[in-house]
């Protein structure tokens, strides 16, 4: 594979979990390579650390050793909130839209914090929400009076409103059922395939990490061979 | 603005929340003016209350310092006094109003054979009679009493040492028969009485008037006040007061003078005490009366200024209470903001701004709900501006407060905070 065209790369990155009983070490050496238009399916046990994977590539903490590559950048060298801001969107298992908020408004509020300008806010969210498999009328809608599945989209055009090219979803369809579930992954693909997005996908099923272009699995803590 | 519509957004939507903290902010908005409120009328009633006593105690005073002019003097505010004890560089003073007059009272107590003469014929005085005399500056002042016939004395007309023009009451006119012009001789019978009470004036009658002076005791007589009469007057200040009561319709008000520190009350009646050397009854008797009326307010003062102070520090309390609760419920509102890149400026902002809403919202209502209740108390419409100060340093410790709480809960890393639900 080739590291220099890789959007993404993570090198040896280590990373633990520091209590006052026990240090868990949840990242021990992970090497791994993610590319712009592609869809990636990360399994393993649970505890494996993946979720932690993710929340590196986001830039939430830093590595205690290894490095993640942005189009070539050392991540911990630059400030994280801002490289979120421009690159990362993310989609959660438990959704994590806020609650009081409408459908447009939860969208618009991620599109502020980052920043993102946008002449006709309202037909954009429409087209996002078009794009997501929702119908305009839904903007204006409570996210609390939503299924599961029209969350889910909800976050996933959250996710993709700001342009961000790094797409990570940690077990988006643990909530969902089958249809849903499906459908979701279907979408990221799309965002991945139309859109050029690198999407990461964190999931359980073997069914569903099927229809990813690729698969990594971790087991404790290591990349182990790619299927 | 997106930020803007969104608080006013999550104020709406998170009644469940908000409308206590508003709650909260009326409530502590409200104490704070209706307390104020309360504390500045009892302050005015304290005012109104140390004015009329220390009124009558000045004028007792000036009655023993015949160097100033009582007659002279108009009406004045309050304000005018102060404005005039200012330039003269003193903390009280007096300022006279128009129909005032200096009054120095004695009872002289004529004994049962004591004799009233009158010059061309003797009067016998088969009682127990007392009358009762009025050392007055200027009788054109005394409002209560109304010239019936001859003419009013004043120290500046009558107080030679040797005319004795003396106005008399109706009633002595009538039960002794002396008219204007007449001259009468108060003598007692025999001249060496124990209890030394000689009275042998001789006096004219330079008018007649209706009174409602001395309560029962209708016969009286007033004297100039620099009349130089022929005996010690002092012996009698120091009457019984039981004995010989404070005539019920003698109104010292009209002797009124403004004082213009009432806060001094205590140090005039003091003061007055000591140059009286604590001989009038009036005095005494005024302190009481004083106390009386001043307990009340200053207990309804103190006891309004403790529930008052009480009820704010349980609101402040709860408010922080319900803060700290709203901001664990949002929590993970605050984590997702966080998720989603927001800077810890921003998102603290949108929190404050949310507080400042509802306080400021909270504080206005409360402000005139107080105010329309202190009003009952007090007609001092300037009460809600001393009372801002307070409400925005209160608004401030509770913004700070609601940052710290945001703080401690923000030290948690957002995942953390998100995957412990
Ligand atoms: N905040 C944390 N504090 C301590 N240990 C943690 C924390 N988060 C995860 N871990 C531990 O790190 C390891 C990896 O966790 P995680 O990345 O969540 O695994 P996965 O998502 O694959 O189930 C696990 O053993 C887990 O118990
Ligand atoms: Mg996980």
């Amino acid at each position: 594979m080739n590291n220099e065209s890789a959007l993404l790369s993570v090198r040896h990155a280590v990373y633990d979990y520091r209590t006052k009983a026990e240090t868990v070490h949840a990242l021990r050496d992970v090497s791994l390579d993610f590319h712009a238009g592609m869809m990636y399916a990360v399994v393993g046990r649970s505890g494996s650390g993946k979720s932690t994977l993710l929340s590196m590539i986001a830039g939430f903490d830093r590595l205690k050793a290894g490095e993640i590559l942005v189009n070539g950048e050392n991540l911990s060298k630059m400030d994280p909130e801002t490289y979120r801001r421009k690159h990362v969107g993310m989609v959660f298992q438990a959704y994590h839209l806020i609650p009081q908020l409408t459908v447009s408004e939860n969208i618009r509020l991620a599109m502020e914090i980052a920043g993102y300008v946008c002449n006709d806010v309202h037909s954009y969210v429409n087209t996002l929400l078009e794009k997501v498999g929702l119908d305009a009328s839904y903007a204006k809608k409570r996210v609390t009076r939503l299924s599961g599945g029209e969350q889910q989209r909800v976050a996933v055009a959250r996710a993709v409103s700001t342009h961000a090219d790094i797409l990570l979803a940690d077990e988006p369809t643990g909530n969902l059922d089958d249809e849903n579930a499906e459908m979701i992954v279907d979408l990221l693909y799309r965002m991945a395939h139309e859109d050029g997005k690198c999407v990461i996908m964190v999931t359980h099923s073997l069914e569903l990490a099927q229809k990813c272009d690729q698969i990594y699995r971790l087991a404790g803590g290591k990349n182990v061979a790619e299927v | 603005m997106f930020y803007v519509r969104l608080v006013f957004v999550n104020i709406r939507r998170l009644m469940k929340y908000t409308l206590p903290l508003f709650c909260l902010a009326v409530l502590i908005a409200g104490c704070v003016c209706y307390v104020s409120g309360v504390h500045r009328a009892s302050e005015e009633m304290l005012d109104t209350v140390a004015r009329k006593y220390t009124t009558v105690i000045r004028a007792v005073m000036y009655a023993s310092r015949p160097d100033i002019d009582l007659g002279q003097s108009r009406e004045m505010t309050l304000g005018e006094v102060q404005a005039m004890a200012k330039a003269d560089g003193v903390a009280a003073y007096t300022g006279i109003m128009n129909h005032m007059c200096a009054l120095r009272v004695w009872h002289i107590n004529l004994p049962a054979d004591s004799i009233l003469q009158k010059d061309r014929e003797m009067v016998n005085c088969a009682a127990n009679e007392q009358v009762v005399v009025f050392a007055v500056k200027n009788t054109e002042f005394i409002p209560e009493m109304t010239l019936l016939a001859g003419r009013h004395i004043s120290d500046a007309n009558d107080a030679d040492g040797t005319s004795r023009h003396v106005l008399i009451s109706r009633e002595m006119s009538e039960i002794f028969g002396v008219g204007v012009g007449d001259t009468f001789t108060a003598a007692a019978a025999t001249s060496e009485r124990g209890d030394g009470l000689f009275y042998n004036g001789s006096f004219c009658v330079a008018g007649i008037v209706e009174s409602g002076f001395a309560g029962q005791n209708r016969v009286h007589i007033f004297v100039p006040l620099e009349t130089a009469l022929p005996y010690n007057f002092d012996a009698h200040h120091a009457m019984d007061p039981d004995t010989y009561p404070v005539p019920e319709s003698l109104s010292f008000r009209s002797a009124g003078l403004v004082l213009a520190d009432p806060d001094n009350a205590l140090a005039v009646v003091s003061e007055a005490a000591e140059i009286l050397n604590r001989e009038d009854f009036a005095l005494q008797a005024n302190d009481y009366e004083y106390k009386k009326e001043v307990y009340p307010i200053r207990t309804m003062m103190e006891l309004s200024d403790i529930i008052g102070t009480a009820v704010l520090a349980c609101a402040v309390v709860f408010f922080l209470l319900i803060t700290a609760q709203s901001v664990r419920v949002r929590a993970r509102e605050i984590a997702v903001l966080r998720l989603l890149a927001c800077p810890r400026t921003v998102s603290y902002a949108l929190f404050l701004l949310e507080k400042c809403v509802l306080l400021a919202g909270g504080f206005a209502v409360g402000s005139v709900c107080g105010w329309i209740l202190a009003r009952q108390y007090t007609q001092n419409a300037s009460i809600i501006l001393g009372d801002v100060g307070i409400l925005l340093a209160i608004g401030g410790a509770c913004l700070l407060l609601t940052a710290l709480i945001l703080l401690c809960y923000d030290l948690k890393k957002p995942m953390e905070v998100l995957s412990d639900e």
